[in-house]
């Protein structure tokens, strides 16, 4: 079952796991009252490590294409593409906005 | 008469035999898919009238400044009751009816996965819309908004049984859209054509697949909140109480946790239905096969991501509300790809009109306008100015009768002839599409300027002087125009019905399988099952027909007296074994009738009743399995052309264990619901001082009592497996599950009073879920070993013990992070 839904999932269940983490952290570092810098730092890891980890995994699944590609293989891949596109636009302002209030 | 000698009338009288409904009381021993399909739209479009209704009486208020047609309580009882009705017994039960008629038919099969569960989800449907409907004629319906916010839904600001009655009829509810999400997913997954790859399957079971896996994930915060709401109102515990720990948003966050994705859980099967419809008026196969399954599970997993966005003005920080903005934004793009394929696909075809054609330009247009004010409400600044004014109402009709009741009444026209086996008369269906076309705009355009001039929803009077006269007034003008054009279809229907001429098996030339069987359809749609060998929506239908009628197929022969239809392996669509169905039957009818004693006995507060009920469930639910499987093993059988597999309890990958790993994700994902709101409490609220209470050390006994019960359920599977008796473990397994669930509710009994506080009303929550569970895994244990005993398990036939594995390592797995939660709680404060 794994191998057969994992292409299609891997991508934005990255994306899901990185915005309840992004989400949490954002919360939970206004409830514990940490500095500025320190969230925004946190933050900024967050929204980079996503950024390298579905990277990483759109990297993979294209390494592991077989020749020709099959169909799961092939939207298994623009899946992650758009997940890390997804990533990139929407946790964007962890960089910049606003952070507790 | 040797099966190869068997003629089309034989074999079709033999086939008939097995899978037909007797007609008289028969007929509510029901399990066929294509009866309970359509019995679900039908009560799905008696909702839908009624809910239309209800919006009569709702412009009819509105009409006129200080209106005095109906004062505000009916009003809110109105209002709240055409939302719940359209929302959860009309669209998403509509659709549910449509898979459950089309999916078998579309891919290939003879019926669902699970036919009696698809009886109870029809009849767990019926009695919970029955008990919303009476309990609106009896003038206790529901008052507080379909989205029921508290504080307003709470036992202070809603004494009486309304509140309850949505939450309790709603959960009711809830079962059939999880059980019909589990069976859509489950049968799409194994219970395709041999040769129908996951590449060659038709786009309808993409769509289906998608929303039936969303509604796996996307149900459980809601009925988690039901639960929770309920636990407040009826035993005082302060879930969603400020002044005791608990916070109103937690409802907001649960609710729109499922009430966004909802959106889409509508959306989706009705863009099935316009990329199954497009192609066969295109006369030419969807363009962007693979930018379509791209774009809706894409489409999915960003649903999830912008609930928030219902709540942007209740005060959060802004990078949060730039999350949710952006997500919201950027969900259009993926609307917007299906959009232009569906486009593109009329563009590169050689289209012909009819009437589906007509219904497929008006979601254009209407559909199109609602998601760009989508995209505008997007935006927080503006967001910000239309929150809970009429530019909402307007924007959420745009997308919803958009993007939902035109697809539909396209499909309506379009598979009706497969329904009925008539032609449509047609001389009522092109005024009707006007009517409802230019009704809707008058409707709903105009709300978009009312909600910008400043007016909010619910009211149910303004004065005359704030200059939307004239406006509600062509509002509730247009509304009547769109009821008559919805009386026409009605009209339309019944006369086809009464006096359509017997049409062609394939009227429009389609090139899905659900136009390859005689209309309307046999009860066991194929008397062969085809072989695919090319995508299953470009197919020669009008040449498979009679080919498969004539039994030239796999499975072209009845056996035994049995319910066959083939599973597959999912990936490759190869069939690799037989499932045999179970037959008609009673029980679901009486589970059902027994599971509303249980709701109606929360309901009425008869608490003496309610252990009485569930047991009597439980009960019931153990029947069930009853006689199904083998007690030999048999290993594999013919299936025709050549090929012989195992029957599916000879399988360790059956359509039983791919449920109950469905069932165990919606599980978690209440679950996941659950801990959220453990974390979110002490987090967010306010009041979270002083000391908590200690646990007491007993309760933790259940952490490795569950284990055990865990690793003796394993320990069961293995000597099963090596034809040992796995006896011993098994009834380890209840023991220690049993003892887990006692020491959960030890911890239950020595909280502190769970009514003072919040912490102490999440530990009784996270100690009753980690009793309900260890429960469920010594049921599960006990009714392995009982199959043991009668002789239904073996080596190669160990479903049962699986299934017991499955359960009781869930029930053990929970427990951890429940006691780490514990510990967060105990540090939390929140003593008094």
């Amino acid at each position: 079952m794994t191998r057969i839904i994992a292409p299609f999932l891997i991508g934005f269940t990255l994306w899901s796991a990185a915005f309840v983490g992004l989400y949490a952290v954002q919360g939970l570092g206004c409830h514990w009252g940490w500095g500025p810098g320190l969230h925004r730092g946190v933050l900024t890891a967050g929204y980079l490590l996503t950024l390298a980890i579905i990277g990483w995994v759109i990297h993979w699944q294209l390494a592991r294409r077989s020749d020709p590609s099959t169909m799961v293989q092939r939207v298994g891949v623009m899946l992650s593409i758009c997940a890390l596109i997804a990533s990139a636009v929407i946790f964007a302002p962890s960089l910049y906005a606003s952070l507790c209030i | 008469m040797s099966r190869a000698e068997q003629s089309p009338i034989g074999l079709h009288k033999a086939l008939e035999d097995i899978w037909s409904t007797p007609p008289g009381w028969g007929q509510f021993s029901a399990v066929n898919h294509t009866i309970l399909g359509k019995r679900f739209m039908v009560l799905a479009l008696i909702f839908f009238t009624i809910g239309g209704v209800l919006a009569m009486l709702i412009r009819a208020q509105l009409a006129t400044p200080a209106s005095a047609f109906i004062g505000p309580e009916v009003y809110n009882q109105i209002f709240t009751m055409h939302g719940t009705v359209m929302m959860f017994l009309f669209a998403i039960p509509m659709f549910e009816g449509l898979a459950i008629y089309m999916l078998p038919k579309m891919l290939g099969a003879r019926d669902l996965a699970f036919p009696r569960m698809t009886a109870y989800g029809f009849w767990c449907y019926l009695f919970g819309g029955a008990i919303l409907i009476i309990a609106m004629l009896a003038g206790y319906a529901p008052n507080a908004g379909w989205f029921m916010y508290t504080p307003l839904s709470s036992g202070t600001y809603s004494p009486g049984i309304n509140a309850d009655i949505w939450l309790i009829g709603i959960t009711f509810v809830e079962i059939s859209a999880i059980t019909a999400a589990i069976e859509i997913v489950v049968s799409v997954l194994k219970m395709r054509a041999p040769g129908m790859s996951l590449e060659r399957m038709p786009i309808f079971g993409w769509y289906m697949l998608v929303t039936g896996g969303m509604m796996v994930v996307g149900f459980p915060p809601l009925i988690l909140g039901s639960i929770l709401l309920e636990m407040e109102r009826a035993f005082e515990l302060p879930y969603f109480d400020p002044t005791r720990g608990g916070d109103p948003l937690l409802w907001q966050h649960l609710f729109w946790l499922f009430g966004h994705p909802e959106v889409y859980i509508i959306f989706l099967p009705a863009a099935g239905v316009l990329s199954t419809i497009i192609p066969t008026f295109a006369r030419r196969p969807l363009i962007g096969y693979e930018a379509v399954i791209v774009a809706i599970v894409a489409m999915a997993f960003l649903s999830f991501g912008l609930w928030v966005h219902h709540m942007f003005t209740v005060g959060i920080p802004q990078l949060a509300l730039a999350f949710f903005s952006a997500a919201s934004a950027l969900v259009a793009i993926p609307t917007a790809v299906q959009i232009f394929t569906w486009i593109g696909t009329i563009a590169g075809g050689r289209p012909k009109f009819d009437i589906p054609m007509l219904y497929v330009v008006g979601f254009f247009i209407v559909f199109v306008c609602g998601g760009l004010t989508g995209v505008m409400l997007a935006m927080v600044p503006f967001n910000s100015q239309a929150h809970d004014s009429y530019f909402v109402v307007a924007h959420l009709h745009y997308v919803l009768v958009g993007g939902f009741v035109f697809p539909m009444l396209a499909a309506l026209y379009y598979w009706l002839p497969h329904f009925t086996g008539r032609r449509s008369v047609y001389r009522l269906s092109v005024p009707a599409f006007w009517l409802i076309l230019i009704g809707f705009n008058l409707t709903f355009f105009l709300m978009h300027l009312t909600g910008l001039m400043g007016m909010p929803r619910r009211i149910s009077t303004y004065p005359s002087n704030w200059g939307w006269d004239w406006l509600n007034l062509l509002s509730s003008f247009g509304s009547f125009i769109m009821t008559m054009g919805f009386a026409l279809v009605l009209t339309d229907i019944i006369l086809q019905f009464r006096f359509g001429p017997r049409g062609p098996r394939n009227p429009w030339g389609a090139r899905t399988l659900e136009w390859a069987m005689p209309t309307p359809p046999a009860s066991y749609n194929f008397a062969a099952l085809p072989a695919i060998d090319r995508r299953a929506d470009d197919l020669d239908t009008n040449a498979i027909g009679p080919r498969l009628a004539r039994g030239a197929g796999y499975l072209g022969f009845a056996r035994e007296g049995r319910q066959e239809t083939l599973g597959i392996d999912t990936l490759s669509g190869r069939p690799d074994h037989v499932i045999i169905l179970p037959q008609r039957s009673f029980l679901p009818l009486w589970t059902a009738l027994v599971t509303g004693g249980f709701f109606l006995s929360l309901l009425f507060k008869l608490y003496w009743l309610t252990p009485v009920a569930a047991c009597a469930v439980i009960a019931l639910f153990c029947l069930w399995p009853r006689g199904l499987g083998s007690t030999r093993d048999t290993g594999p059988i013919d299936i025709g052309q050549g090929e012989a597999v195992p029957t599916d309890n000879e399988v360790k990958n059956n359509v039983t264990y791919w449920a109950s790993l469905l069932a165990v994700a919606a599980d978690a994902t209440l679950y996941s619901a659950l801990l959220f709101g453990a974390l979110y409490l002490p987090v967010v609220s306010s009041g979270w001082t002083g000391e908590a209470a200690p646990v007491n050390g007993l309760a933790a006994l259940s952490v490795p009592a569950a284990l055990a019960a865990a690793f003796c359920a394993r320990r069961a599977r293995s000597a099963n497996a090596v034809s040992r008796t796995p006896a011993g473990w098994l009834l380890g397994a209840v023991g220690l599950a049993l003892l887990a669930a006692c020491a959960c509710l030890i911890g239950i009994m020595m909280l502190d009073d769970p009514t003072s506080h919040a912490n102490p009303a999440l530990r009784l929550a996270l100690f009753a879920y980690g009793a309900l569970h260890a429960t469920i895994a010594a049921i599960m244990a006990g009714h392995a070993w009982w199959r043991w005993r009668t002789g239904f398990v073996s080596a190669l036939r160990a479903t049962d013990l699986r299934l017991t594995v499955l359960w009781a390592d869930y029930a053990a797995l929970t427990l951890l992070p429940a006691w780490a939660i514990q510990l967060v709680l105990l540090q939390a404060g929140g003593g008094a």
